[in-house]
């Protein structure tokens, strides 16, 4: 059975997480780049960082599952290791103490 | 015994939505856990396929409508910035204001409010994800276990994204409610 369809889905779930993690600290620590991401000013620049992170999610789910919907992944091990290296970092990127590191020095 | 609209949406946010999240999750990690080939029969794994179903698309569901509302509807009357040359004491209807104007409630807004209103949206890409691959393989995860143990992890990070955002939720609700 294809498995790459699974991976794709998963993969690029990682991958939207850590765009909204990116797109987090970028907010976080550019006004400019907060500015950009106020798509709906009452809920300020999360409305951006948000529906960014769901446009890039939806996009590389498109372009990987066309790539992958009949394969067979063999390096599935490999493919854990980084997904679960890109939802660790997500998750760092929305830890205030984190990001403010870089708002400090940016 | 009345909400006001305000009291009813967080409610709707929190109580509904984000605890159902917590609550799904426990029975589709269970049914992930012991989907295993080598301990189900064909009818036990197709038993465990309805029930992670059941569970991770109910995650999956009660994620993006939690964050959605919190985001979207609740969201903008917690920063909603106050008339100019208001005093503290007229705060109240301005939680985001009435935390920042105490230094000693100050890191409620600068700490919790702002892990939470981010960390939550982690919860919805990644439920949906373990939601998207139980409905496609279904039974056949038995045989996949790094599917599996993949799918374990995103749903236990939705369940910590989820979590934080709760637990954070129900304190701010309690130093600065949105009424």
């Amino acid at each position: 059975m294809a498995n790459g369809p699974a991976w794709a889905v998963m993969l690029s779930a990682s991958i939207g997480a850590v765009a909204f993690g990116s797109l987090t600290m970028l907010s976080e620590c550019s006004p400019r780049a907060s500015h950009f991401l106020l798509w709906y000013r009452p809920a300020g620049s999360l409305s951006g960082v948000a529906i960014c992170a769901i446009l890039i999610w939806v996009g590389v789910w498109a372009v990987l599952h066309a790539r992958w919907k009949s394969k067979r992944i063999g390096y599935q091990r490999s493919l854990m290791v980084v997904i679960l290296a890109l939802v660790l970092f997500s998750l760092l990127a929305t830890f205030p103490p984190f990001y403010e590191l870089f708002v400090k020095h940016g | 015994m009345t909400l006001t609209s305000r009291e009813f949406w967080t409610a709707l946010h929190g109580m509904i939505f984000g605890a159902g999240l917590l609550l799904a999750f426990t029975g589709s990690a269970v049914s992930l856990w012991s989907m295993r080939s080598e301990w189900t029969t064909p009818a036990g794994r197709a038993a465990g396929a309805r029930c992670l179903l059941a569970g991770s698309w109910t995650m999956a569901l009660f994620a993006w409508l939690a964050v959605s509302i919190g985001t979207f509807v609740i969201y903008p009357w917690y920063r909603a910035a106050p008339p100019a040359g208001s005093t503290p004491s007229m705060l109240a209807g301005y939680p985001k204001s009435l935390l920042i104007s105490k230094p000693e409630t100050a890191d409620w807004h600068e700490f919790a409010m702002e892990w939470k209103e981010h960390v939550g949206w982690l919860a919805p890409i990644l439920a949906t994800a373990v939601a998207v691959v139980a409905t496609r393989y279904r039974g056949a995860l038995a045989s996949e276990a790094q599917l599996r143990q993949t799918m374990l992890v995103l749903l236990s990070v939705a369940f910590f994204c989820a979590a934080v955002a709760g637990l954070f939720g129900a304190f701010l609700n309690k130093m600065a409610p949105v009424r």
